[in-house]
C-alpha cells in the first residue's frame, strides 16, 4: 500500500513540474521525466519524496538551458546551487 | 547532402503523426539510419540529441543496440548534457549481459572522484541500477567515501548504491556496516529513508548484522515517535500524515528487528499502539501506515491486547469502500485466523458480506476466509451463507466452494440429517464440480445413519426424479434406491410423505440407464440398483430381468459383464439371489489406506505382492463351525450344503455373511475407476468335497494362485477358483486349474496365532459362454485384503 502512495506522490511531482500533467507531456518530455524518476527512485528503492528537493536540480537545469550556456560553466553553477539544498 | 537533424520533440511529433504501424516503422527506420550515420561521422555536439532520439525509439520497442558505444563516448565527454544522456542510455541499453558495461567502470570512477555533485549523482544512479559484481567490487571504496560526504544530495544516492552493491556482492556488507549508526542520526528525511533501506538489506543478509542493529531499536522508536507526535512539517507530509514513507520504512525495519526477539518487541509495543491510534485514516496515506503497523504487530511478539487491536483495524479496513484496502485486509486476516481465531470471529459478518463482491479476487479471498472461520457454533448459519454463495458464484470458484462446504459439514455437522441435507443440496447445485470421493463419502454416511434411511431415500428419489443430469447425485440416488427400495415404497415416513409405486422407481432407473448424460459408472450403479430392487420390490421381476438381459449385449464392457452376471443370477442361482443382494453392512471407513492399497494392487499387475500388515479387513469366512468363536467371526459358519457364498461385489455393494451386519466381507475400493462386479466364491471347507456345482467361471492369474494358496491354505479357507467347463478353456487356464485341484483337499490345520495381513491381487478374466472375450485384453484386478483374526482357536 505504500507503493500505491508512492505512485501517487510521483504523479504529484510530475504535476507540479509540468503544471497539470497529461500523457502527452510525459511523451514529449521523456528525458525530463527520466530525470525526475532518477531523482526519486534508485534501483527500486525510494530516494526522495520531498517535492521541493526533487525539482530543484531540474529547475536549475532548465534555467541553464534557457540561457543557453553549456560547458563547464553550467556545472559550476549547478554545484553552487545544489550545495544550498 | 545535409539532412537537418531533428530535435527529439520533432521526432516524437512525427512518430505520433503516423497513422498506421507501417508508417510509424518507416519513420523510425529512416530516423535510425540518420542516427547511425551521424554516430559514425557526425558532429560531436549533436550526439546527445541523436542518442536521446534513439532512447525514445528504444522505449517504443525497436532495436537500439547500436547506440551502446555512443553511450560510452558521451559519458566520457566533459559536458553535462552529454553525460546526462550518456548515463541514461547506459542504464537503459546496457546491462550485465553485454561486455561493454565494463568499459564504463573507468568513467564512473573518474566521475565519482571529481567532486562535482550532479555528475556524481548521475554516476551513482547508473551504478546502482546496472552495476555488475566486478564493477561493484572495484568501486566500493569510492562509494564508501561518498557516504560520509557533507552533501546530502550525494549521500542519499551513495547509500542506495551501497544497497545494490550488497545485493550483488554480499561480502561488501562489512564495509558498509559501520557508517550506518552515524547515518541514523541524520535529520534529513531523504538520508534517513535510504539509511533504513540499507539497514534492512544488511539485516536480511546476515544475522550478525541483525544482532548489531537490535541495539538501535530504541533510537528508531524515538524517530518514529517524533514523526507521529510532532506536527507535520509541510515539506514531508502527505495528506495530513507526516512523511508516511519514512514511517512505513521504519515500521518495516522494526518488524525485521523484532521478529523472534522478546526484548525489542517489548520496546515497540507502546509505540505501535500509539501509531495505530493516532493515525488519521481518512486518506490512503494513513491507511498505508496503519497496514504496516498491523503487519508489524502480527510478526513480533506483541501483547494480546495489541493483537486484538490489529484485528480490529483489519476489520475496519473491511468496511472501507476502497477495494484495495479490503483485499489487503482479507489477505492479512487469512494469515491471522490460525493464531487469533476468536478475535477474527468477531468480524465474521463483515467477511460474509464480502462474499458478495463482484470482483473475483476479493470473493475468492472471502471464500477462503469464510471456510476458515467455520466452527461448531456457527456452522449452520455459515453453511447457509456459503450455499447461497455457491448458487451465484463464478464457475472457477464452484469446485473450491463445494468441496469446502463438504469438508466443513463433515467436521462440524450437528446432526446427521442436517449433514445429509447439506450434501444433497450441494450435489444438486454443483454436482459436476465435486471431487469424486464425495459419492463414496455420502454413501458411507447414509449407510451409517440407520434411522435416516427412509428419509434419505425419499429425498434422493425426489431429487432424482427432478433432474438426472448431475452425475454424483444420480450415482448416490441410484445406490440408495437400490439399497433401501423397500423403505421407499412403504410411504409412511412422517417427514417426507411420498407415495411411490414400484413401477415408477423402475421406470426412473431405466431412464437413468438409457440417458445420454449418464456416465458409464452411473450406468453401472443404476444396473446394480435394479438388481437389488428385484429382491426388495414385491411382485414379478419380469421387467427387471428384461432390462438386465438387454444389457447383456451392451457395447460397454463393464455393463455387459455386470448384466451377464446378473442374468446368471436370475437363471441359475435364483435361490441365492436374496442372500447375495441383501443390504450392505456399514462399510468401514478405509479411507486413504484403501486408496493406496488399491493403487499398489494396480501397479503390481502381473506380480503378486504379498504384503503383510494390510489392515483392511476381509475376513474370509472362517470355517470353524462351532460357536466358540469370537464375535468377530461370522457365526454364519453353518456349513450349508451349498457352501456359503460370499459375493464380493464392488463398492458400494458388499454382501455380509448371512444376516450378520458386522464388518465382514467388505471389499473397499476406489470409487471411480474400479467399479466392476466380481463374483468370488469362498467355500467352507471340509467336510465338503471341493466340487462345486457352479459353473461360473473365473480364471485367475497363475502367480496369484500359488501365493494365495500357500498363505491361505493353513487357515483352511481358500478361495475357490472355478474354471470354465472343459472345452472352453483358453490355453492359459489349464495349468491353473491343475494347480488349483492339487490344493483342494486340505485337512484340519491350526490357524496361526497372529493376524497375518495378506494383500493379493490377481487378474480375473471373466469368460462366459456366449461372449467372445479376449483372454488377455480384458483384465481386471482388485485387491483382496485378508486379515486373519488372531483369536482363532485351533481345531
Amino acid at each position: 500500500m505504500a507503493i500505491y502512495e508512492f505512485i501517487h506522490n510521483f504523479v504529484e511531482v510530475l504535476d507540479e513540474y509540468f503544471s497539470r500533467v497529461s500523457e502527452l507531456d510525459i511523451m514529449f518530455n521523456l528525458d525530463k521525466v527520466h530525470i525526475i524518476l532518477d531523482e526519486m527512485v534508485l534501483n527500486g528503492c525510494i530516494v526522495e519524496t520531498n517535492r521541493a528537493r526533487i525539482l530543484a536540480p531540474l529547475q536549475i537545469l532548465d534555467k541553464m538551458s534557457e540561457s543557453c550556456i553549456e560547458g563547464s560553466a553550467k556545472q559550476h553553477r549547478f554545484i553552487g546551487n545544489v550545495n544550498t539544498l | 547532402m545535409v539532412v537537418p537533424l531533428l530535435k527529439l520533440q520533432d521526432l516524437i511529433q512525427e512518430i505520433r503523426g503516423a497513422k498506421t504501424q507501417a508508417q510509424e516503422r518507416e519513420v523510425i527506420q529512416k530516423e535510425c539510419a540518420h542516427i547511425r550515420a551521424s554516430f559514425r561521422d557526425g558532429d560531436p555536439l549533436q550526439r546527445h540529441r541523436q542518442l536521446a532520439k534513439l532512447l525514445y525509439v528504444h522505449m517504443l520497442g525497436y532495436p537500439a543496440h547500436f547506440g551502446q558505444m555512443e553511450c560510452l563516448k558521451l559519458i566520457a565527454s566533459p559536458r553535462f548534457t552529454d553525460k546526462r544522456v550518456g548515463y541514461l542510455g547506459a542504464m537503459l541499453l546496457l546491462d550485465e549481459r553485454h561486455d561493454a558495461h565494463l568499459l564504463i567502470t573507468n568513467s564512473i570512477k573518474n566521475d565519482l572522484s571529481q567532486g562535482i555533485q550532479p555528475v556524481q549523482g548521475l554516476a551513482l544512479c547508473t551504478l546502482s541500477t546496472m552495476g555488475s559484481a566486478e564493477m561493484c567490487r572495484d568501486l566500493a571504496t569510492e562509494v564508501e567515501k561518498l557516504l560520509l560526504q557533507p552533501s546530502t544530495y550525494v549521500r542519499k544516492k551513495a547509500i542506495l548504491t551501497a544497497v545494490h552493491m550488497i545485493r550483488k556482492v554480499p561480502e561488501l556488507s562489512d564495509i558498509f556496516l559501520p557508517p550506518c549508526a552515524k547515518l541514523l542520526h541524520e535529520r534529513h528525511h531523504g538520508v534517513l529513508l535510504c539509511t533504513i533501506t540499507l539497514i534492512m538489506e544488511l539485516c536480511e543478509r546476515s544475522p550478525a548484522a541483525l544482532r548489531h542493529f537490535r541495539k538501535m531499536v530504541p533510537q528508531l522508536v524515538q524517530i518514529l515517535r517524533m514523526l507521529v507526535t510532532t506536527g507535520c512539517s509541510t515539506e514531508h507530509s502527505v495528506s495530513g500524515v507526516s512523511d508516511p514513507f519514512l514511517q512505513v520504512q521504519i515500521l518495516r525495519l522494526l518488524r525485521i528487528l523484532g521478529r523472534n526477539h522478546e526484548e525489542s518487541s517489548e520496546t515497540m509495543n507502546d509505540l505501535l499502539a500509539q501509531v495505530a491510534t493516532n493515525t488519521d485514516t481518512s486518506r490512503n496515506a494513513g491507511n498505508a501506515v496503519l497496514f504496516e503497523t498491523v503487519l508489524t504487530i502480527m510478526d513480533i511478539h506483541s501483547a494480546a491486547g495489541l493483537r486484538v487491536l490489529a484485528v480490529n483495524i483489519l476489520g475496519r479496513f473491511l468496511l472501507n469502500s476502497d477495494k484495495n484496502i479490503r483485499y489487503v485486509a482479507l489477505m492479512s486476516l487469512l494469515r491471522l485466523v490460525q493464531s487469533d481465531h476468536s478475535a477474527v470471529q468477531r468480524h465474521r459478518p463483515t467477511v460474509v458480506e464480502c462474499l458478495r463482491e463482484t470482483d473475483a479476487s476479493l470473493s475468492r479471498r472471502a471464500l477462503e476466509l469464510s471456510l476458515a472461520l467455520v466452527n461448531s457454533s456457527n456452522v449452520r448459519a455459515m453453511i447457509q451463507e456459503l450455499q447461497a454463495f455457491l448458487e451465484s458464484c463464478p464457475f472457477d470458484l464452484r469446485a473450491d466452494c463445494a468441496s469446502g462446504i463438504l469438508l466443513a459439514a463433515e467436521r462440524f455437522a450437528p446432526t446427521k440429517r442436517w449433514h445429509i441435507d447439506t450434501i444433497l443440496h450441494v450435489l444438486t447445485m454443483a454436482g459436476t464440480h465435486l471431487r469424486d470421493d464425495a459419492v463414496a463419502n455420502l454413501t458411507q454416511l447414509i449407510g451409517g445413519a440407520q434411522e435416516l434411511h427412509a428419509y434419505s431415500v425419499r429425498r434422493l428419489y425426489s431429487a432424482l426424479a427432478g433432474d438426472i443430469s448431475q452425475q454424483p447425485l444420480v450415482q448416490v440416488a441410484a445406490w440408495c434406491i437400490g439399497e433401501y427400495g423397500d423403505l421407499l415404497l412403504e410411504g409412511n415416513c412422517e417427514v417426507e410423505p411420498l407415495q411411490v409405486e414400484g413401477e415408477e422407481v423402475l421406470a426412473l432407473l431405466e431412464k437413468v440407464l438409457q440417458s445420454q448424460m449418464s456416465l458409464p459408472t452411473t450406468r453401472g450403479y443404476a444396473l446394480t440398483a435394479l438388481m437389488k430392487l428385484s429382491t426388495r420390490l414385491p411382485g414379478d421381476n419380469y421387467r427387471i430381468r428384461q432390462v438386465v438381459s438387454i444389457y447383456g449385449s451392451c457395447m460397454d464392457v463393464e455393463l455387459q459383464q455386470r448384466a451377464v452376471e446378473y442374468n446368471t443370477l436370475f437363471r441359475k442361482y435364483d435361490h441365492m439371489r436374496a442372500a447375495i443382494l441383501e443390504k450392505m453392512p456399514l462399510v468401514e471407513q478405509g479411507g486413504p489406506q484403501v486408496d493406496e492399497e488399491a493403487k499398489e494392487s494396480k501397479e503390481a499387475a502381473a506380480s503378486v505382492p504379498t504384503e503383510p500388515q494390510a489392515s483392511k479387513l476381509l475376513d474370509l469366512l472362517d470355517l470353524l463351525d462351532d460357536t466358540s468363536e469370537d464375535a468377530q467371526h461370522p457365526p454364519a459358519l453353518n456349513p450349508s450344503p451349498e457352501g456359503t457364498l460370499v459375493h464380493l461385489l464392488d463398492l458400494p455393494c458388499a454382501p455380509p455373511p448371512l444376516g450378520k451386519p458386522q464388518e465382514k466381507g467388505v471389499l473397499e475400493k476406489e470409487g471411480e475407476n474400479v467399479l466392476f462386479l466380481l463374483l468370488c466364491r469362498v467355500r467352507l471347507i471340509c467336510p465338503f468335497p471341493p466340487v462345486c456345482p457352479y459353473s461360473m467361471p473365473i480364471l485367475v492369474g497363475k502367480g496369484f494362485i500359488q501365493s494365495c494358496h500357500s498363505l491361505l491354505a493353513p487357515f483352511r479357507v481358500f478361495p475357490l477358483f472355478q474354471t470354465s467347463s472343459p472345452g472352453q478353456q483358453g490355453p492359459a487356464s489349464s495349468p491353473i486349474s491343475s494347480h488349483i485341484s492339487s490344493h483342494f483337499p486340505i485337512g484340519p490345520q491350526t490357524l496361526p496365532p497372529q493376524a497375518l495381513g495378506i494383500s493379493c491381487s490377481f487378474y480375473t478374466k471373466c469368460s462366459f459362454p456366449g461372449t467372445s472375450s479376449d483372454w488377455l485384453s480384458r483384465g481386471r484386478h482388485f485387491s483382496l485384503k485378508c486379515q486373519m483374526p488372531s483369536h482363532t482357536t485351533p481345531i
